[in-house]
């Protein structure tokens, strides 16, 4: 993976200047070109002279924070990848970071394995990405749907919609727990018959309504069976969808 | 008004209450003509035995004298007559009989003074004055009694013994009708005078049972209000503690968010440091110069950790019981702003911290000092929000025995009509839910409690708050502490 990797330009912010230090160190070890910004205002000022492959950015920041650097961003160049580091408390929820279009959160203390690895599949091809998952998930839930249609709402009561990176599922009941990893298997009976089938792990999961927001969680996929990857870059490509992983 | 008097008028609480004081003013009345009858009586009666003397020392027969009888009759008859109603006056004064009986032997005394002055018609006037006298007890029936005791012994005396009330020897019959009409002439108006007297007095009594009522109702009313204010102001304390008790939680929310930020940002560092030395050390001997770095950041990082917690820790609980202590002004100030660099550096604020001197030390509440100073930074964060220019300037500053520690934001000062509001409890200029307007009148609470000033600095070009405190506090106050 590291030889793919070479060269690939990150752009780190954040307003520690440590950190960042400690986060450039890290992804130079692995062939990254890195490049720091402390704040959002100066991430953008980069970013309008130089193009990067990822950025990896602070929340809560002086001089323009990282919602806003996550919305410029994804306002004006979708496709590239943005990983999410918070601390933990009120800024923004997961669940919204997800769904402004954040690749991937992360909470300091951060692990660095999983950082880096993030980073590394926010560069693949949705194809690749999605196909068959070196370490399998361990698959603690599942969730067997039949929907009338993508979006609305079908006779078991549940509406899923889809984001770039995963899926929102809305749930009465159990509700998978975040980090649970689940099987899934929708199935689209009116129109044209279509099934999303495949494994992913849970990234934030709603037990009850919030904010006029039905329960349930959101998913982000691992890996899809082949037909239904297919249809899902398909759908993505099409309907402009923003959000990697929709707040409901 | 009119309203209410009509309303006293027709109250029977109040006419019973009235029937009462006229009825003691009364009882005192007939007590204190008892009295002057009683020395009265004793008056007459040496009187009597002074004319008896006078007019008829002596009686003779031929050379030998002896004392006259009259002389004896004004001194036993007298005292005879006297004796009982005094008994009375002494034992049960104010009764009913007492006077009735006073007024019987009043009437007596003027039959015993008409016969020992030979009935001279000069000492009827004595029955005249007498009935004048009784007339003092306003009771009417008193002058009954006694003009029914002029009439007998008028009558009586003068069909058998007419000398000794007439003076003269002739038996006139119908001649104590005269004197028994004069008596009655005088007792019209006597009694007349009486019933008057006793209606003016009704009248006087129910006028002071109505002032009583309408006091009764004022302090009534008093009550009333003063429970109802009291009530008011428990509701309000309540409040007061609750919205004090919110204003906390929000802040402690705001701050927990802080907290986070500020603890796993250097978290993070350590974390990050540590797990890439321990992957050095993994992969064989890394270069010195770079362990050596990152073991300084961790440690530094940690050390940073541990002040966030120090400042936490002074904050998580009630200061107002603490000592006073000498406590460096730099190391309060330095405490606070611990606590709130985040918040400025996440509100784009400026914060500019003049240099503070180091030798600069107050006897104070440390904690206290600390939340007065947070309050204030805080409140110039907030105000300068929406300014273009955000700046927060906290300057401390050594005037003798007072220090005086400043901040100024890059505000244009108060609005005049706010002014004296500012200080005031549950004031506030935030938007709802933002503020309780408790901060600054709780401030002022602090700094005064340190026998110091929180004043509003109207010299200013910028919003500018002055915290001046003494360096040292009085014996007494130490005491109080202790």
């Amino acid at each position: 993976m590291s030889r793919s990797l070479a060269g690939r330009r990150i752009l780190i912010v954040d307003d520690e200047e440590d950190l960042r230090e400690l986060l450039s160190r890290e992804f130079r070890a692995l062939g990254y070109e890195t490049t720091e910004a402390p704040s959002g205002n100066k991430a953008l000022a980069h970013l309008a002279s130089h193009s990067v492959d990822v950025v990896v950015t602070d929340i809560r920041m002086p001089d323009g924070d990282g919602i806003h650097l996550l919305k410029q961003i994804k306002a004006k160049s979708p496709q590239i990848p943005i990983v999410v580091l918070i601390t933990g408390y009120s800024d923004i929820g997961e669940p919204n970071a997800y769904h402004l279009g954040a690749e991937a959160v992360f909470t300091k203390p951060i692990d660095r394995k999983c950082l880096v690895a993030a980073v590394a599949r926010s560069l693949l091809t949705p194809e690749e990405r999605w196909a068959a998952q070196e370490e399998a998930v361990d698959v603690e839930f599942n969730i067997e749907l039949k929907l009338c249609r993508y979006g609305q709402t079908v006779a078991t009561g549940r509406v899923v919609r889809l984001g770039r990176r995963g899926v929102f599922v809305q749930m009465e009941g159990l509700v998978p727990f975040k980090d649970q990893g689940v099987s899934f298997r929708i199935q689209f009976e009116q129109g044209v018959p279509m099934c999303i089938e495949g494994t992913g792990v849970v990234r934030w999961s709603r037990e009850r309504e919030e904010n006029g927001h039905p329960p349930g969680c959101g998913i982000e996929f691992l890996d899809l069976s082949e037909s239904s990857r297919a249809e899902v870059i398909r759908i993505i490509e099409t309907s402009g969808i923003a959000a990697s992983i929709p707040l409901a | 008004m009119s309203a209410q008097s009509l309303n006293y008028e027709h109250s029977p609480r109040i006419k019973h209450r009235a029937d009462k004081i006229f009825a003691k003013d009364e009882a005192k009345i007939h007590v204190r003509t008892d009295r002057l009858f009683g020395g009265l009586m004793l008056f007459q009666w040496l009187f009597g035995i002074g004319c008896a003397l006078v007019v008829s020392p002596r009686a003779w027969e031929g050379v030998h004298a002896q004392v006259h009888l009259h002389v004896w009759v004004a001194v036993l008859l007298g005292a005879a007559i006297i004796s009982f109603p005094l008994i009375l006056v002494v034992m049960c004064p104010g009764r009913r009989m007492t006077r009735h009986i006073i007024a019987f032997s009043q009437m007596l005394v003027s039959a015993l003074l008409i016969h020992l002055t030979g009935g001279r018609i000069e000492t009827h006037f004595h029955v005249f004055g007498s009935l004048a006298l009784l007339a003092f007890y306003k009771d009417w029936q008193v002058l009954i009694t006694a003009s029914a005791v002029v009439a007998i012994d008028h009558f009586a005396r003068g069909m058998w013994w007419p000398q000794s009330v007439y003076g003269v020897l002739a038996v006139e019959p119908w001649r104590w009708l005269e004197h028994a009409g004069w008596v009655v002439y005088e007792d019209v108006f006597l009694i007349y005078s009486c019933i008057q007297s006793r209606r003016q007095l009704w009248e006087i009594s129910f006028r002071q049972a109505a002032l009583e009522a309408v006091n009764e109702d004022i302090e009534e009313t008093i009550r009333i209000r003063t429970s109802e204010l009291e009530h008011t102001h428990e509701a309000l304390e309540v409040h007061r503690a609750r919205s004090a008790e919110s204003a906390k939680m929000a802040a402690l929310g705001e701050m927990a968010a802080g907290i986070a930020h500020e603890i796993n940002n250097p978290l993070a560092i350590i974390h990050g440091n540590a797990g890439q030395l321990k992957e050095m050390a993994e992969m064989g001997t890394p270069p010195t110069g770079d362990v050596t770095k990152m073991a300084k950041k961790i440690e530094a990082t940690a050390m940073r950790i541990s002040k966030i917690v120090k400042s936490l820790r002074s904050f998580a609980r009630e200061a107002q019981d603490d000592p006073f202590q000498c406590v460096p002004v730099k190391t309060i100030i330095e405490d606070t702003i611990e606590f709130c660099r985040e918040r400025f550096r996440s509100h784009t604020t400026d914060l500019i911290v003049d240099p503070i001197p180091e030798s600069l030390r107050i006897e104070c509440r440390s904690v206290q000092v600390s939340q007065v100073i947070l309050n204030l930074l805080n409140n110039a964060k907030d105000a300068t929000e929406t300014l273009p220019e955000k700046w927060v300037r906290l300057s401390t500053q050594d005037l003798g025995n007072t220090v005086e520690i400043a901040v100024t934001d890059s505000g244009k000062g108060i609005p005049q009509e706010i002014r004296a509001k500012i200080l005031q409890p549950f004031f506030t200029t935030k938007e709802v839910g933002k503020g309780t307007g408790l901060g600054l009148s709780v401030s002022k609470g602090i700094v005064e409690s340190h026998r110091g000033k929180l004043i509003l600095d109207y010299q200013s070009p910028n919003t500018r708050f002055l915290v001046r405190l003494p360096k040292t506090q009085e014996p007494a106050k130490k005491k109080e502490a202790a």
